[in-house]
């Protein structure tokens, strides 16, 4: 009998109940907070719903499903034997490492945001883009927010590589910040994917304001002239020489730029119909599933409950406003110059966030005047937004990586 | 950091103005071509100048008329506007998806 107790007690120690720290409480607490927020409010649920429980699944004691200690380097700088080449162990990882860490492998080694962009290529109509290549600039320009908040972070005392992480948060853009973080500072990807992911579901509530503070009503009435038809032949050749311009340019965006720009080809291409659904549809849900479980499982207590999580939520906000009131400006001033006028309103979809962005513009026109469309005008710097992020996100990598 | 700053946006409005330059351009040279076309098919078309008959299916063209007329009455314009249906054609989605939906949320709206 006391054989059976023991073993009952034995069980019971070895259980989560017994091992759980008041960080791992909080942290399953606010995974829970998450999936709420995904399922009941809808933020972002395809990504916000795996992340969420993979956060969960990453802090319940016992599970040993993700390590983090397998995926930092021991040494810290400074230290004696420190290199900034350090690898993680692959053969230990696939060894000892738990399901999760597993997954984390198409994090770490760049593969998984790069096949999620293929899927937003197979999914972004560029014709708005191509009929007015004026929205390129406008997506230029919404990607002040990512280089101001690259300042602003440093100056908050987080390292160069750190802050350029938390930076590409303004881009607006999920794969983008994931593949950014996850080459400039893994230690913060949690945070930054959720800061991202959140923020874009905030997207209707964050921008109008902004909107409205910089443009009077007179500009936000302007109604634009009609886009003009885009041939196939120019839909067909616009992601080639964007994939060969761009990569040549920043090397370092090839891996987003270039699974963008294939994507986009399968499916204006009409020839492998087979491929670019299969790129639209199935693939992007299968490595949706594996990349936000491998998220949600660096968010350990460890790396989430510091000081730098507020930071990063609050420099992320940051990051989408300045965005935001570049992109408007920036139209503001595009219209001092001859040519056709330009809405203000549709300056702000260009940090990406496709397509809430441009809904929202399309949305604070329609308040000051009715009958004024602007979703497909906005479209033109929403998906130029894309391509700027994955360029700003080269160029950060290049230089801080 | 301020310089990487710099030199960070600096290369995005560059990478991008290069892009747009060329679209702009590409663009050009693209609606050139079909203008030249256009105008080239016109020309033929008036010289053939073909006519198609709509033939038989009195019955599906009085439904379609009937439906026009009714939408245009439900929707305040005079009911003595007179119309006359010679031809119908089946849409096929040609326009993007994102026309589609601008399509769809203006119809929503109404």
């Amino acid at each position: 009998m006391s054989e059976f107790f023991s073993g009952i007690g034995q069980l019971l120690g070895n259980s989560g109940f017994a091992n759980l720290q008041w960080q791992e409480l909080i942290m399953i607490i606010l995974a829970c907070f998450l999936l709420y927020l995904g399922i009941v409010k809808k933020f972002e649920p395809l990504l916000l719903v795996p992340i969420a429980f993979g956060m969960l699944l990453t802090n319940l004691p016992g599970g040993e499903l993700f390590h983090a200690q397998l995926w930092e380097n021991p040494l810290q700088q400074g230290m004696v034997g420190y290199s900034a080449n350090w690898h993680p162990d692959y053969a230990k990882v696939l060894q000892t490492g738990g399901l999760l860490d597993i997954f984390y492998i198409g994090i770490k080694t760049g593969i998984f945001p790069p096949l999620i962009f293929m899927g937003v290529g197979a999914m972004t109509d560029f014709g708005p883009l191509l009929a007015n290549p004026k929205s390129f600039l406008l997506g230029a320009a919404a990607q002040i927010g990512i280089f101001l908040t690259f300042i602003g972070a440093n100056l908050l005392g987080f390292q160069a590589a750190e802050a350029g992480a938390i930076a590409i948060i303004g881009g607006a853009d999920g794969p983008t910040a994931i593949f950014t973080a996850s080459r400039l500072a893994p230690n913060l990807l949690g945070p930054i994917a959720i800061a991202a992911y959140s923020y874009m579901a905030l997207v209707p509530f964050i921008q109008p304001p902004i909107m409205k503070l910089f443009t009077t009503k007179k500009e936000r009435k302007i109604v634009m002239k009609q886009l003009r038809f885009v041939s196939k032949t120019e839909r067909i050749i616009f992601p080639i020489v964007v994939a060969i311009l761009v990569v040549m340019f920043i090397p370092a965006s090839a891996p987003l730029v270039g699974m963008l720009m294939l994507g986009n080809l399968a499916r204006e291409s009409g020839v492998v119909e087979r491929l670019s659904k299969t790129i639209q549809n199935e693939l992007i849900n299968i490595v949706t599933i594996f990349l936000g479980l491998a998220v949600g499982a660096t968010a350990t207590a460890a790396n989430f409950l510091n000081l730098s999580t507020l930071l990063i939520l609050g420099l992320g906000l940051l990051a989408f406003a300045i965005g935001t009131s570049g992109g408007v400006l920036f139209a503001k001033l595009m219209n001092k110059f001859p040519g056709e006028p330009i809405n203000p309103l549709i300056g702000s979809a260009g940090v990406s966030a496709v397509p809430m962005a441009a809904r929202v513009s399309q949305k604070v026109g329609r308040e000051a005047n009715p009958n004024n469309y602007l979703l497909m005008h906005a479209m033109g710097p929403n998906v130029a937004g894309v391509i700027g992020s994955a360029v700003a996100a080269g160029i950060l990598i290049s230089l801080l990586g | 950091m301020w310089l990487q700053a710099i030199i960070g946006i600096s290369v995005v409005f560059l990478a991008l103005i290069a892009l747009s330059l060329f679209i702009f351009v590409f663009g050009k040279i693209m609606n050139r071509e079909k203008k030249n076309k256009k105008i080239r098919s016109k020309r033929s078309k008036a010289d053939k100048k073909i006519t198609v008959e709509v033939d038989g299916d009195d019955e599906l063209i009085a439904v379609i008329t009937a439906a026009v007329s009714a939408y245009l009455n439900s929707n305040g314009l005079s009911p003595e506007c007179k119309i006359k249906v010679t031809t119908f054609n089946r849409v096929t989605s040609k326009s993007s998806i994102w026309n589609e939906s601008s399509k769809h949320e203006l119809v929503e709206s109404l």
